[in-house]
């Protein structure tokens, strides 16, 4: 086991650059997930760890020594690629034991630590095989067999799960969590699925544009997003935010969002009058018949049968509550809606910034 | 899709048939004329089998002219390209498998270059491969000639040898090109991970992946390599260094032409590539189609 540290890290491809002085330290038997959406860099920065790009500036350390300049072969490091890249001239066997062949690892040793590996795997009977012969979830295990039998100081992910289908996806999502309990290995992995992240790591690392919008735990990302960026990417549904304005009444914070409706808010450090975002997860919506709820128009109602979904209107702007009870409502009924105490976030509506 | 009429299908197997008939029927003629002698050939030219058979054409070619059987017993001359046929078609052999080795790892070296390496002027040195290409090869053979003298490699199997690797080798670059492009790039870097240098993971993972394309472009420069007649017949003048068409156009001349000889060599002559090109047949297919469609 290893740890990693990454500090003022730049990637430039000749005068574009695509990553900018990152900064992430990753801990011994931690599971890191890079999310972000398509081109903000994760996959890069994976690569860099893994020595396939070259550095331009900072550097990357594995157990406090710099690895910028070391070749892949000799970071002892090993990857799951999203195409899986197995050899397709290779067995399964052949597959798994070809970078302890490499190392000249005797032939016995081999055989037995694939051996315990396909076990692991549930992958005995399929030894034989080559990949061709193979189904999407045998080539991914088969994938990360490869990875476990060298026992490496690191394991890189890169969109694995991209490839299988939803309900796989689900199930693999589970095995490598569960791989990575046993193993305790550390683990850097990369999703654009902020679901899988979200389930699997102990940290994520939330990018955007080759920066990183914030690092925090998945329930810290989740509970307190440093902007709106991040708070729309964690969470499905996402987040609602509602154009307004912040006021103070009563000595207490508010937004005012038109229309007559005023919010209750916490108190921040905003000028009365500031244009803002408020803030509030589909299921932090309740249904109350109190003063400070507002009119919440129904228009789309969705059940996914252990929640559902309701898309309406509040103050004219679009608005999503999710509700774990089975429901009658109708489009075009209305329903008084407030935010439960304490889960609005509040955010500057020019910089995107947490108004905190 | 809509299923063919018997109609279409008949007429689409007769086209078939003929495309075959018009590739095959020229061997015809070559295969009965190298079964009989040269008098009963001339006797009847448009006679379709012949009167009577005989295996003399290939003792004679075979023995080098000492076996000259029945039929060539009471010649009183044999060209010097029959003497010298059994250590030509070593030379022919030894010609066509050194070339066919040589562009094949040169050409693989130079695809993996311009598809894996991104240097800048590997694009450059496609766009010089293609455009020598264009260049007919009479117009190099003086120039050639010149060089090869200086080099000291005229009258050499060695002369020839380079002399073709070079001819050939843009061909074998086009065909492998695009076939190296196409494999995942992730299989290399899988390797490179797993502890392979770049080359390493060249020759154990991306080399054995073009085996398909390695033969098709492999048969196709034996066959040229063996068919070749310019080269060799401009770089060598002795006859202990001659390739199997050099002896063939010399069985022709002013005098004398020796048909049913000639026909016996070509049909020799045909047996090296032929057992290549079954040897290697379920990846020619492979090699030739490759990319066609998403695999």
């Amino acid at each position: 086991m290893a740890h990693v540290q990454i500090q003022n890290l730049k990637k430039s491809y000749g005068a574009v650059q695509v990553i900018h002085d990152i900064d992430v330290g990753i801990d011994e038997g931690e599971f890191v997930a890079l999310v972000g959406p398509s081109g903000c860099g994760k996959s890069t920065l994976l690569r860099m760890i893994a020595g396939l790009e070259d550095v331009t500036g900072g550097t990357i350390r594995l157990n406090d020594r710099v690895i910028n300049d070391v070749a892949p072969k000799d970071r002892d490091i090993a990857m799951v690629f999203q195409s899986y890249a197995l050899y397709p001239h290779m067995t399964v066997e052949e597959n798994m034991g070809f970078a302890l062949k490499l190392a000249r690892v005797p032939q016995a040793e081999i055989k037995a630590r694939v051996a315990e590996a396909a076990a692991t795997l549930n992958l005995t009977e399929y030894l034989d095989r080559h990949p061709r012969q193979l189904s999407g979830g045998q080539r991914q295990r088969v994938a990360m067999g490869r990875s476990i039998v060298r026992s490496p100081s690191v394991f890189l992910f890169d969109e694995p799960l991209s490839n299988l289908d939803a309900k796989l996806r689900v199930r693999m999502r589970t095995e490598i969590k569960a791989l990575h309990q046993r193993l305790g290995a550390t683990s850097v992995y990369v999703t654009h699925d902020q679901i899988e992240a979200m389930t699997m790591a102990d940290k994520i690392v939330v990018m955007r544009a080759g920066r990183i919008e914030q690092v925090g735990a998945p329930l810290e990302l989740y509970d307190d997003p440093a902007n709106v960026f991040v708070a729309t990417f964690i969470g499905s549904p996402a987040i609602n935010l509602l154009s307004g304005r912040y006021v103070e009444r009563d000595g207490a914070g508010a937004v005012d969002l038109g229309h007559g409706v005023v919010m209750e808010a916490p108190q921040v450090g905003a000028e009365p009058g500031q244009p803002c975002l408020f803030g509030i997860r589909p299921e932090h919506l309740e249904i109350a018949e109190s003063a400070d709820a507002a009119d919440f128009t129904v228009e789309v109602i969705e059940p996914t049968g252990s929640e559902t979904i309701i898309t309406g209107r509040i103050a004219g702007q679009e608005v999503q509550m999710s509700q774990r009870e089975r429901t009658d409502l109708k489009p075009g009924d209305v329903l008084r809606l407030r935010p439960a105490p304490g889960q609005v976030r509040l955010f500057d509506a020019e910089t995107e910034a947490r108004l905190k | 899709m809509r299923k063919m009429t018997l109609r279409t299908r008949i007429l689409m197997n007769l086209a078939n048939l003929a495309c075959i008939a018009f590739l095959i029927l020229p061997l015809v003629p070559v295969i009965l004329g190298a079964f009989q002698s040269e008098r009963g050939l001339q006797a009847d030219v448009h006679a379709l089998l012949p009167v009577e058979y005989t295996l003399d054409n290939f003792r004679l070619i075979l023995s080098g002219g000492s076996d000259k059987g029945t039929l060539f017993q009471d010649i009183s001359y044999l060209p010097n390209s029959v003497t010298w046929f059994p250590n030509a078609f070593l030379n022919s052999v030894i010609v066509g498998a050194l070339v066919t080795v040589g562009v094949l790892v040169l050409a693989s070296l130079t695809a993996f270059t311009v598809t894996r390496l991104n240097v800048r002027w590997t694009g450059w040195l496609m766009q010089i491969n293609m455009i020598s290409r264009m260049v007919p090869l009479i117009v190099l053979m003086v120039p050639l000639f010149v060089v090869l003298r200086g080099f000291g490699l005229l009258n050499s199997l060695s002369g020839v040898i380079i002399t073709e690797i070079g001819l050939l080798l843009p061909y074998a670059i086009i065909i492998l090109v695009p076939y190296f492009q196409q494999l995942p790039k992730e299989l290399e870097e899988s390797a490179r991970l797993d502890g392979c240098t770049r080359f390493t993971a060249f020759i154990r993972i991306l080399l054995p992946l073009c085996k398909p394309a390695l033969a098709a472009s492999g048969v196709i420069m034996f066959i040229i390599s063996w068919h070749e007649l310019l080269i060799p017949l401009i770089i060598v003048s002795k006859p202990e260094v001659m390739t199997v068409p050099v002896v063939l156009a010399g069985l022709v001349s002013d005098h004398f032409v020796f048909f049913t000889v000639m026909m016996a060599i070509c049909l020799v002559g045909l047996l090296p590539t032929l057992l290549l090109v079954l040897l290697l047949q379920k990846y020619l297919v492979k090699g030739l189609t490759a990319g066609a469609v998403k695999g």
